[in-house]
């Protein structure tokens, strides 16, 4: 028998208001597992926040549900603290109070874990020193988070979920508007995290690129619905995304690392400048 | 705290008579252990009935009104929020009215010496006056006007319905005043921010409020910098924020409440006291509340001493004070932080 898997949706289908309204979710079934990166891709308008939402617990989902672990319970049944010792979420574009320094974000992963009133103990401190370092943010701990740059903002998120304890981390676009090297700073980082085999990750991510580098597994999500599934190399092919992403795309090899090479295809002309213009 | 300890002095000994230090110290202190000093029986009287109810009355409310200032700002993560924009303050101001109304039903001024629970009845009021404006507030103020969810990313929206809703407590407030017969000094006086009845009863009927509102909010720090990242980083993180709303929102509005059904109408302490801690010393809500508490406290007692030597023998209302000292050194303090 498989071990339970780390988080699991079960046939979710989510809409925002009445009956009438359109599906955004639509019997989505999938599973994340300890020590994998799990991506989630696709359109915009996909679903793939609404998704990140409902497996964070914080939105219950019209249909289906959030599981972790073996545990019956919903994770949107749980309570806020339950919940956030098992599942901590790096949101997209957050909001960063300029004021508060590293250290003090990160350490505030830790109040879940420890109430409202009762004060720091050493195995709090301990946490948030161990976040701080894996995200290598130790000489930059008295910073205030206004005066960081993008890739150490993301970063000290990061350290604030790994203080929280929780073994499942969703992460929502964390690349978004980050230099070609902290992008892969960034997911650098979250592969590490993956293979000390104690978190499950989910990641929503727009570069495919990226995703065909980074994660082992992958589903693409068109209108709600899962397109695809399974290894980068499965789901990153030329007549699957040209499908859910409505270009004509190429996928090629990678030169160096022998990955999936996504690159939309320029059939149109007005794509490309005059002396490429009519290559496909 | 020196600050606050010398504010304290200060509205102790000055006054019509001056009272010396070694003077206060000794009074305060139980006759075996005052070394010799011998106070007169006037000194007695004018330290025990006047001058010490006084100073500890405004004190306490500077520190409520500061106290609950730095928590709404941190609530709502605006730092417009405070007792007076969202109207909690005009709210209360009219259920303390009604009570004082409903008190004086016979004919007779607003008595000095008002028996203890009927005193205790205008807090009350007050409490309930502010509860019921931040209820209003909150289902005007909020989108699907139903829960305390939305209300993140609707602060404006909520600082307006505060504003409406506290002009139209105002003039309700005005309007139950008007048809009180008799005096209108000492209402119109309470409105802008005096203290108009004496002695050890307000301080009694307002101190087990404050210092329950103020003992929570102080507790609430780590609460209040959970919610610094907004509502969705904050649920994230574990917090219960319907709970954790309604923690604070009625500890601020207890604190608030206690405060106004003494003191009137005092503007500016609790917008301008949790900025200056902040831009003075920090943004971590552990320290902001309690620090904003003790400058609240100093801060008013010192206006307050402004208030009553001034134009002596005559008072100025402490409300007019506050808005004359506390918007320049806002102003001040808002162009040197923008220079950094």
């Amino acid at each position: 028998m498989t071990p339970p898997s780390a988080l699991s949706l079960e046939n979710v289908s989510h809409r925002y208001n009445g009956a009438d309204s359109p599906l955004v979710l639509d019997g989505i079934s999938l599973r994340v597992d300890l020590g994998k990166v799990t991506a989630l891709v696709g359109p915009n308008g996909s679903g793939k926040t609404t998704l990140i939402r409902v497996a964070s617990g914080l939105l219950e989902a019209s249909r289906g549900m959030a599981l972790v672990g073996s545990s019956p319970l919903p994770l949107s049944r749980m309570s806020p603290e339950t919940r956030a010792g098992l599942v901590a979420v790096v949101p997209q574009a957050a909001y960063l109070p300029p004021d508060f320094t590293v250290e003090e974000t990160v350490r505030l992963g830790r109040m879940a874990a420890r109430g409202w009133l009762a004060a720091e103990t050493d195995e709090d401190r301990k946490a948030s020193e161990t976040a701080l370092q894996a995200v290598g943010l130790g000489r930059l701990r008295a910073r205030p988070l206004g005066k960081l740059s993008g890739g150490e903002q993301q970063r000290t998120l990061i350290g604030r979920a790994l203080a929280q304890g929780a073994p499942i981390v969703l992460l929502d676009e964390p690349t978004a508007h980050l230099d070609l090297r902290h992008q892969l700073e960034v997911l650098r980082l979250v592969r590490s995290l993956a293979a000390s085999g104690n978190f499950a990750i989910l990641l929503a991510l727009h570069d495919l690129n990226l995703v065909a580098r980074f994660a082992d597994e992958v589903f693409l999500l068109v209108s709600g619905r899962i397109a695809a599934s399974g290894t980068p190399e499965a789901v990153l092919r030329a007549d699957i995304l040209s499908a859910a992403y409505g270009v004509p795309i190429q996928v090629l090899e990678h030169p160096v690392h022998h990955t999936p090479l996504v690159v939309p295809d320029g059939a149109d002309p007005t794509d490309a400048r005059g002396d490429l213009a009519g290559r496909g | 705290m020196a600050l606050l300890l010398a504010a304290l002095w200060l509205s102790t000994a000055v006054g019509a008579v001056t009272l010396p230090l070694r003077e206060i110290l000794a009074g305060l202190l139980p006759v075996p252990l005052r070394g010799g000093v011998e106070l007169s029986p006037t000194t007695y009287a004018i330290l025990y009935q006047i001058r010490l109810p006084r100073t500890v009355l405004v004190a306490l409310v500077g520190a409520a009104l500061a106290g609950s200032g730095a928590a709404y700002q941190g609530l709502f993560r605006n730092p417009l929020a405070d007792p007076y924009l969202l109207g909690v303050a005009s709210g209360g101001g009219l259920g303390a009215v009604i009570a004082m109304t409903w008190q004086t039903q016979g004919g007779s001024d607003y008595a000095r010496d008002v028996p203890l629970p009927s005193l205790v009845l205008i807090p009350l009021a007050a409490f309930a006056g502010a509860l019921l404006t931040v209820v209003l507030v909150y289902r005007l103020g909020s989108v699907r006007g139903t829960s305390l969810r939305l209300m993140d990313s609707h602060t404006s929206r909520l600082i307006l319905a505060g504003v409406a809703i506290g002009a139209f407590a105002t003039a309700m407030t005005i309007f139950v005043m008007l048809r009180l017969q008799g005096d209108m000094y000492r209402p119109v006086a309470w409105m802008l921010g005096g203290f108009t009845i004496g002695g050890w009863g307000p301080v009694l009927a307002s101190l087990p409020f404050i210092l329950i509102g103020l003992g929570v909010l102080a507790a609430l720090g780590r609460v209040l910098n959970v919610m610094q990242f907004g509502e969705d980083q904050a649920q994230h993180m574990g917090l219960n924020l319907t709970r954790a709303r309604a923690a604070i929102i009625l500890s601020a509005s207890l604190a608030t409440a206690a405060a106004v059904a003494f003191s009137g109408i005092i503007g500016f302490v609790g917008l301008a006291v949790p900025h200056a801690v902040r831009l003075m010393w920090t943004h971590d809500y552990r320290r902001l509340v309690a620090l904003s508490i003790l400058l609240g406290a100093g801060g008013l007692l010192l206006a307050d001493v402004l208030a009553r030597t001034l134009v002596a023998p005559q008072e100025i209302p402490l409300g007019v004070v506050t808005a004359a000292i506390g918007a320049p050194f806002f102003l001040y303090q808002l162009r040197r932080a923008g220079l950094e």
